[in-house]
């Protein structure tokens, strides 16, 4: 088994949406070197980036969703980027506050915000370009 | 006739004069009435019981008819000699009578008939100063109701006694009772308690303060009565309009007031006379009196008996003979003593009687006492004879009424100035005519100068043109208007309105009309008239005003009679274009109208002809030339007479509204709104405004339901097009590297296994260990490398060691990892599918709830509707906003009905929720949104609350209007809660709003059905 590196994380209270995240990953990525985890509770998620980067694990990117309980995507962004600023954040909803997202930009916190539904190819093209840099450097 | 027998008021006057009838008449038994109003008083009465009293009933109109008159009368079998004799006031009224009663026949001399005249004027004084009272009292009160009635009577205790009814509406806190000092401020110079200490009301003008309001009164004064009586009027300032002065043009015509007060100063000058020549023949009437006294005195038959002194002296001054009379005070009084006599003036005059042996009559007064005496000589026995009489009495009396006269003088007096003082101070100008147009009064209001003021005593207005050196021709027409008044006989009012020097607006209501004396002759011509500019401007300015605060927003143009504009606000100048000065005097028609349907034109001429209200939707023109639709409403307006002066148009724009409503029509062309067109146009109307209001509910509501579709719509594209995906792996390889068997089996597994959605990249590693350990410990005949990629295959497949049977199954196929391949892709296929389903089902269920709002017939149809399913329908087309975003506590009994209109509740309820959710938007806390119900055994009521922001309580009014938004540039149309207002109306329900900081709630209350 490959020694492991690399970890992605996506994070949406729709179970539906992560079984097609799931589906369409497993085709992008390459996942015996690639962890992908899934979670509906952005806290789980919260508390798992920090165990996997303890473990100097390389987490290549977080996808969120904006409409979630407990906290928006915007509000998980914030709580990730004022801990691990490097970590590249992308967004995938269909129903986010558009000033929350402008301010999320404004602060250079947000990657790549992709429209519920997407579009595999738009998915594919933010994603590869993400690990090209980080798995080439 | 009436008669009152018992003595009401009680006028210490009358008796001692009756007392002193009794005294010169030696009558034991008299009565005293006065008539007033054809009603008889006992105001006095002597040695007369109340029987014999009440029989005086039948004989007193008698002398009313007669004059004086005598009767024998019977009462409880007595027989009484009756004597009836009248009082007449100048005019000869019989105003009292003096009734005389005796047992023996009644005949009086000539003397005491003198007497008794004497006493009757002294009677009908009383009777005057009492009725000079009476009037001075009601004259009072009228003259202060003239003044605005703005008046407060003060008692010495500085309490309010009476408040005049202008200060009650213009000052509520003024209370009968209390302390004058509680509620107002006096300013400056004016010390109450000095005031009252010197009963001085200098004809100053004062200012005092209202407490409370801070409006300021100008006053003067006057000590009545030991109360103080203040006239006030207000200091006009901007806050204070006509309302709150509660006064209309008509209180100026309250002449007859000033003519009562003109007539009643004739008269009392009048009185003032005539009392100066009674006062004189009073005293002439004493020495007539006195020579009575003589006479008495020398009748007198029977000197024991006689009640006066009577002696008789010696030609050598000894005491011959004293009667018992004179033993009380005389001798003292004389110092008689041992029949000798010491006083040395009665002793001198005794003398010069013997000297002359004459007789003469004299007054003396010793110790208080006065005595008139007659001392005779009588010749044939060489004695002097004193016939003396106590007349003490008689003369306190007679000084008595000199010092009431003296007083009833002073009275009239002052109730001269008290008048002047009024005249003086009235805010009008006051002049008073002869009948031949010259001046008799005239008040400083109307000409200030003093000394003009007197010249124009006895002279005209061409004088004064003359004095003034000006053109006659105001002379000239006012004199053509006295001349009509002289003979009309009636009053005249009329309004002059000019500029002044200043240029200043004065406004000044008029009035000239007679007075006439008692004979109902014309006798003066009393002209007034008050200056009304400030009330008329107020008055003018307070319509406009009232109105305009109305309709801030809105386009307002004032409007003469003739449809000219006057004025203009702000929002109309605003909105056209057009400059005020471009506005005014232009009829709107010339430029602002630009509406060309004849029908709304024929409407609104129709409604300027008749002076009615009208509104109308009609087309507008900007000064740009651009058109813009308004809805116009056109008020008539009319002064406090009711006389029409003009129209006020108030517009507000609807294009907005317009082209909607143009919209709607242009995509509605079917055949029944056609035919409902045609039919009629009171329905369209409505019809049009519920099918805006649900347009806008719809279109709000389609935000959220996109959402709600995109979603499952999202998943169902996504899962179709990975079905298609692996479909294609399926069928490009792994399919020819399986048995029929093989594939059976998959697809079989397939469909009866639940497929997990995903599963963890860190998972799915241990498993997969964990399961190539298995395969190592019971599968050791598997190639090496084969087992890390078949386990992985395995969980990935869901497949657990203790399926012994399957995974035996699938590593006895030639092709393992084949088979692994199309189960998983199976899997895979099964598992979209049913998010499609699922996705599917979701969408569907969106659009039946939304279809629910949109369905007619259930709309027109009223009928039994579950509050619980009805809120909760509309609550699931509100989920994509209130799930994971706002927590919501839901708690509507399901066993509530209402009968009613199920969409149209729908429309309550979605815009209540969709509102809690929009005000809480921006909210950082934890947004909390409440649905639930309370039920009593007559109503139902609903409650929607959110924690949102408060509703300040200045707008709570505002917001159930139709296009009242705060979202001003957000998602508001403005329709919101006037369509909850509607839908409440529609269902006779109730709303009430109540917003704190902790939260907002309306409340829907239904009455329960029977």
């Amino acid at each position: 088994m490959k020694e492991l590196r690399y970890a992605v994380i996506c994070v949406d209270d729709d179970p539906m949406i992560l079984q097609v995240l799931a589906f369409q990953l497993d085709k992008i990525l390459d996942n015996k070197s690639i962890l992908v985890e899934f979670y509906t509770n952005p806290n789980e998620a919260l508390s798992d980036i920090d165990t996997l980067i303890d473990e100097e694990i390389d987490v290549i990117f977080v996808l969120v969703d904006y409409q979630m309980p407990e906290m928006t995507g915007a509000e998980l962004i914030r709580k990730i980027k004022s801990k691990h600023k490097d970590l590249n954040c992308l967004m995938l909803s269909g129903q986010a506050n558009s000033t929350q997202i402008s301010e999320l930009e404004k602060d250079k916190l947000l990657e790549k915000f992709i429209e519920k539904p997407w579009d595999e190819d738009e998915l594919r093209d933010a994603i590869s370009k993400l690990i090209a840099t980080k798995t080439l450097s | 006739m009436k008669f009152t027998h018992d003595i009401i008021e009680v006028n210490e006057d009358f008796d001692e004069i009756v007392e002193l009838i009794s005294e010169a008449c030696f009558s034991e038994n008299i009565v005293l009435h006065i008539l007033e109003d054809h009603q008889f008083s006992l105001v006095s009465s002597i040695g007369v019981s109340d029987h014999l009293n009440s029989g005086l009933s039948s004989l007193l109109p008698q002398v009313v008819d007669k004059g004086e008159f005598q009767s024998v009368i019977n009462v409880d079998g007595n027989q009484y000699q009756y004597l009836g004799i009248p009082i007449r006031n100048k005019n000869q009224k019989i105003v009292g009578i003096i009734s005389l009663l005796g047992q023996n026949k009644l005949s009086l001399n000539s003397n005491q008939k003198k007497t008794i005249r004497v006493f009757s004027k002294s009677i009908l004084f009383v009777i005057e100063k009492e009725l000079l009272h009476k009037n001075k009292r009601v004259c009072l009160n009228q003259m202060l109701e003239i003044n605005n009635g703005f008046y407060i009577k003060v008692g010495f205790d500085y309490r309010i006694n009476d408040i005049g009814p202008n200060f009650k509406t213009s000052m509520p806190s003024l209370q009968i009772g209390d302390r004058i000092t509680d509620t107002i401020s006096f300013e400056q110079n004016f010390n109450i308690k000095e005031k009252f200490d010197h009963g001085d009301s200098n004809n100053q003008i004062y200012f005092f303060t209202d407490n409370e309001d801070k409006q300021r009164y100008k006053f003067s004064f006057l000590i009545f009565e030991s109360d103080m009586i203040i006239s006030a009027s207000p200091v006009i300032n901007a806050k204070y309009t006509l309302r709150n002065y509660n006064l209309v043009l008509n209180d100026f015509s309250k002449h007859d007031y000033i003519a009562e007060y003109m007539f009643l100063q004739q008269t009392s000058a009048k009185s003032l006379n005539e009392a100066r020549v009674i006062s004189d023949n009073l005293v002439k009437k004493n020495i007539e009196l006195s020579k009575a006294q003589k006479e008495i005195g020398e009748l007198s038959k029977f000197p024991s008996e006689n009640p006066n002194p009577i002696l008789r002296f010696s030609n050598r001054f000894k005491l011959v003979y004293s009667n018992p009379a004179s033993e009380s005070c005389f001798l003292k009084d004389f110092k008689i003593k041992d029949n000798e006599i010491f006083d040395e003036k009665l002793k001198t005059k005794i003398g010069d009687i013997i000297k002359t042996k004459s007789t003469e009559s004299i007054f003396e007064s010793r110790n208080g006492r006065h005595y008139s005496l007659t001392i005779a000589y009588v010749d044939e026995f060489e004695y002097v004879n004193i016939y003396g009489s106590d007349i003490t009495t008689f003369i306190t009396k007679v000084n008595q009424n000199e010092e009431m006269l003296i007083r009833i003088k002073d009275e009239m007096q002052e109730q001269k100035e008290f008048y002047e003082f009024i005249l003086n101070n009235l805010p009008a100008d006051i002049a008073v005519f002869d009948t031949k147009h010259n001046y008799v009064f005239i008040n400083p209001k109307g000409i200030a100068n003093k000394k003009i003021r007197d010249f124009m005593i006895g002279k005209n207005d061409f004088d004064y043109a003359k004095l003034k050196n000006i053109p006659d021709d105001r002379a000239k027409q006012r004199r053509k208007l006295f001349n009509s008044v002289l003979k009309k006989k009636t009053f005249v009012t009329w309004q002059d309105e000019f500029i002044d020097k200043r240029g200043k607006r004065e406004v000044v209501q008029r009035s000239i009309g007679p007075l006439f004396d008692e004979k109902g002759m014309v006798k003066y011509l009393i002209g007034y008239g008050a200056d009304i500019t400030k009330r008329v401007e107020a008055e003018e300015e307070n319509i406009k005003l009232s109105l305009v605060a109305k309709n801030t927003n809105n386009g307002v143009l004032m409007l003469d009679t003739e449809m000219v504009i006057t004025w203009a606000n702000q929002a109309m100048i605003d909105r056209s274009g057009y400059t005020l000065e471009e506005m005014l005097g232009k009829n709107p028609r010339e430029f602002i109208i630009s509406e060309t349907n004849s029908d709304v034109l024929k409407k609104l001429k129709e409604a300027i002809k008749l002076k009615q209200n009208i509104e109308v939707e009609m087309l507008h023109q900007d000064k740009s030339g651009a058109n813009y639709y308004v809805a116009l409403n056109l008020q008539p307006l009319f002064n406090s007479d009711n006389i029409h002066n003009g129209f006020m148009m108030v517009e507000f724009d609807i294009t907005d509204r317009k082209e909607n409503e143009n919209t709607i029509q242009d995509l509605n062309v079917n055949l029944e709104r056609l035919v409902q067109e045609k039919t009629a146009k009171n329905i369209e109307l409505s019809n049009s405004l519920r099918d805006q209001e649900k347009m806008v509910t719809i279109g709000e509501l389609a935000a959220g339901v996109a959402h709600d579709l995109n979603t499952p719509l999202g998943a169902i594209k996504s899962g179709i097009s990975n079905i298609k995906y692996t479909l294609e792996n399926i069928f490009k390889e792994n399919i020819r590297y399986c048995s029929f068997e093989e594939i059976q089996f998959a697809l079989n597994y397939a469909e009866n296994n639940t497929f997990g959605l995903y599963m963890g990249g860190m998972q799915s590693r241990k498993e997969s260990l964990a399961f190539e350990n298995y395969l190592n410990d019971n599968y050791s005949d598997l190639i090496d490398e084969d087992v890390t990629e078949t386990a992985m295959m395995f969980v990935k497949n869901r497949i657990g060691s203790e399926e012994n049977d399957i995974v035996k199954y699938i590593l006895k196929s030639k092709s393992t990892k084949h088979l692994l391949q199309i189960l998983y892709d199976f899997q895979i296929i099964f598992s979209f599918v049913n998010t499609v389903e699922s996705s599917g089902d979701k969408a569907s269920l969106v659009v039946q709830d939304l279809r629910s709002f949109i369905r007619e017939k259930r709309n027109t149809k009223k009928g039994k509707v579950n509050l619980h399913d009805n809120i909760k329908t509309v609550l699931n087309i509100f989920n994509h906003n209130i799930k994971n975003n706002i927590e919501l506590d839901f708690n509507v009994n399901k066993s509530l009905n209402v009968m009613g209109y199920d969409v149209r509740l729908f429309q309550l309820w979605s815009n209540l929720i969709k509102n809690a959710i929009e005000c809480m938007v921006e909210m950082t806390e934890v947004k909390k949104m409440s649905v639930y119900s309370i039920a009593s055994s007559k109503t139902i009521s609903i409650i929607v609350e959110n924690n949102g922001p408060i509703i300040p309580s200045s707008q709570i009014d505002k917001i159930f209007e139709k296009f009242y938004t705060t979202k001003a540039h957000r998602s508001g149309s403005g329709l919101g809660l006037s369509i909850v207002k509607n839908v409440i109306e529609l269902h006779k329900a109730q709303v009430s709003v109540d917003s704190s900081k902790e939260r907002t709630r309306f409340k829907i209350t239904f009455k329960k059905e029977k």
